[in-house]
């Protein structure tokens, strides 16, 4: 089932196109990773599709209702509820306990200053998935950066959203704590949910994401399997590089050999 | 880390709040008794008790009440709204907007002539105070750019009252704007609570009911926007609110600083951090504070009044410092 479905998006800041002309579609089960060098447009991407910014031209539309609707026309509360953005530094202002950021991702659902039983289990049941229920009374500002990340990914399925719109989700973490979120990510996929993440590790991107959308410049410049996607060819184009690619049993590895000198 | 319940707290804090109220309208220099004026005034027979309790110390301990719980409620949806600990009330520019507004009256001489003139300068000092900063930063503007246009219109304000005291057109005249600036609640009649309390009573409406959105705010203005909020419309809401309370405070009391910069500050970690559990602590925190420094000016048998703005400038300071030395290990 289609979940989300942007037409023909561009978008303008200043005057320096950010992003041009991208269709993208989201389907129930997958797991998208969106790659591309720093500055390829896939933040701004991202947060068009999750209705922060407006695109200069284009429509996205989403399926919080079995109807596919206009994302403008969708209100806000129901948008939220369908689907959840983590973005790419969240940095809580406050010490609030892991508990009550968590308790965050309730914000769609509860309007009543009680939480409700219902949000209650999901609030426990988002923290023992993402392992951090041992650490549910800490201030967040005291947790590592893998903690926190997974904090704030509990906080994400706190509020059981369809899809959820990650921003760089794995920046800045240990291989360990990579793995864990990918591997979390993945799973909300598979039970029928779908995920769309900007990624910079391709080897993992390639590893866990059902489909890579690889955008440069703005526009997207292949999409498929991750095999069809990370082609030496692309890597030399997009990003610039020479790599060693490797289609493994167990996923595609990837090996930066040196910078392509431009003639 | 929550050392106490949030319930216990607010008990504890609205139980503080009653006492220093009855405390403080038991006090004066007329020996009256409460329960005397309050049968007098159901009888509606005219008494010496009755007078001095509704004419002279409800009307002070009552603003004592409306004036402090605004700040502090104004300084914890500040806090929360610019995710700073260090913001207050007055960082737009409204306080001083309102104090604007009330020192032109008294300057030309307005204010003795009715004493509604005041009051109502000051309030529309605080809102047009507040439409500078909106025209100033931009109506989509960013926080950054509401603090730095607040900046400007504090500067702005703040140099015109200089202005003002510069060519006060007598001693008096200056005296009368000065200690006005000082913040006080004396010789205050029922009047100024009716005046100030509608306005007040809208404010802390459009604060309070922004409680959701200021936690989500915990995590950043996109977050709360992906959470189903719409900042825009948030954040005009709390700022006009904060327009009106705060404007419809500074109008009846003068500029009482530190309450809504410290009240929020102690009693945060004691509510777990939750901006909106603050909101309600800090209202009645602030109350609290406001009525004791009250009843400490009150108590000084002196010639000349103590300012209630001096005080709690003067406890406020020294304690806030001594609170940053006691947490910044936190903070940095």
């Amino acid at each position: 089932m289609s979940l989300l479905n942007a037409k023909n998006l561009s978008l303008v800041l200043g005057n320096k196109s950010v992003v041009t002309q991208v269709d993208l579609h989201v389907n129930t089960g997958e797991f998208i990773g969106l790659i591309g060098p720093n500055g390829a447009g896939k933040s701004s991407l991202l947060r068009m599709l999750d209705g922060l910014i407006k695109p200069n031209s284009g429509q996205i539309e989403l399926t919080p209702q079995n109807v596919p609707t206009a994302i403008e026309k969708i209100p806000a509360q129901l948008r939220a509820q369908f689907m959840a953005y983590l973005a790419q530094h969240e940095a809580p202002a406050w010490p609030l306990s892991v508990k009550n950021v968590v308790a965050l991702g309730r914000s769609p659902w509860n309007s009543s200053v009680n939480a409700s039983t219902e949000g209650e289990l999901a609030i426990l049941k988002a923290l023992a998935m993402t392992d951090v229920d041992s650490l549910a009374e800490r201030p967040v500002t005291e947790l590592s950066g893998g903690e926190l990340q997974r904090a704030l990914l509990a906080r994400v399925f706190a509020g059981n959203p369809k899809l959820i719109v990650a921003d760089e989700p794995i920046a800045a973490l240990d291989v360990y704590h990579q793995l864990h979120i990918m591997e979390l990510l993945q799973a909300h996929a598979q039970q029928g949910g779908a995920v769309i993440a900007a990624l910079h590790d391709l080897s993992l991107a390639a590893r866990f994401c059902s489909r890579l959308i690889l955008m440069h410049q703005g526009k997207l410049v292949a999409e498929g399997e991750p095999a069809q996607v990370l082609t030496p060819e692309n890597l030399a184009k997009v990003y610039g590089i020479t790599a060693h690619v490797d289609c493994r049993e167990d996923g595609v590895v990837i090996i930066p050999i040196k910078r392509v000198t431009q003639a | 880390m929550q050392k106490i319940s949030y319930s216990l707290l607010m008990m504890l804090l609205g139980f503080g709040v009653l006492v220093a109220f009855l405390f403080s309208l038991g006090m004066g220099n007329a020996s009256i008794s409460i329960v005397q004026a309050v049968k007098d005034l159901l009888n509606s027979t005219p008494s010496l008790h009755q007078t001095v309790l509704w004419e002279i110390r409800l009307p002070r301990v009552v603003l004592a009440v409306l004036v402090g719980a605004t700040l502090g409620l104004a300084g914890a949806a500040m806090q929360g709204f610019l995710r700073n600990p260090l913001a207050e009330p007055g960082i737009l520019g409204v306080s001083s907007g309102a104090a604007l507004g009330a020192v032109i009256v008294l300057y030309f001489g307005f204010a003795a002539a009715a004493w509604y003139w005041l009051p109502v300068a000051a309030i529309v000092g605080a809102l047009i105070a507040l439409i500078l900063v909106y025209l100033l930063a931009g109506f989509r503007s960013s926080v950054l750019s509401l603090i730095l246009a607040g900046v400007a219109i504090n500067a702005i304000a703040g140099a015109l009252i200089s202005v003002a005291l510069n060519f006060a057109p007598s001693y008096f005249a200056l005296q009368e704007i000065v200690f006005w600036l000082m913040g006080s609640l004396a010789n205050r009649n029922m009047h100024h609570v009716y005046i100030a309390a509608p306005f007040i009573a809208v404010g802390w409406v459009l604060l309070l009911s922004r409680y959701r959105f200021l936690n989500a705010l915990s995590l950043g203005e996109e977050t709360a926007t992906s959470l189903g909020f719409s900042p825009q419309r948030e954040r005009n809401f709390l700022l006009v609110g904060l327009a009106l309370c705060v404007g419809a405070a500074v109008s009846v009391s003068g500029s009482i600083g530190f309450v809504g910069l410290v009240v929020p500050h102690l009693l945060r970690p004691l509510v777990g951090y939750k901006p909106s559990r603050l909101l309600f602590a800090s209202a009645l925190g602030g109350a609290l504070l406001v009525l004791c420094a009250d009843i400490f000016v009150r108590q000084l048998d002196v010639a000349r009044e103590l300012k209630l703005g001096v005080v709690t400038s003067l406890l406020g300071g020294p304690f806030f410092l001594l609170l940053i030395l006691k947490t910044r290990s936190r903070w940095i």
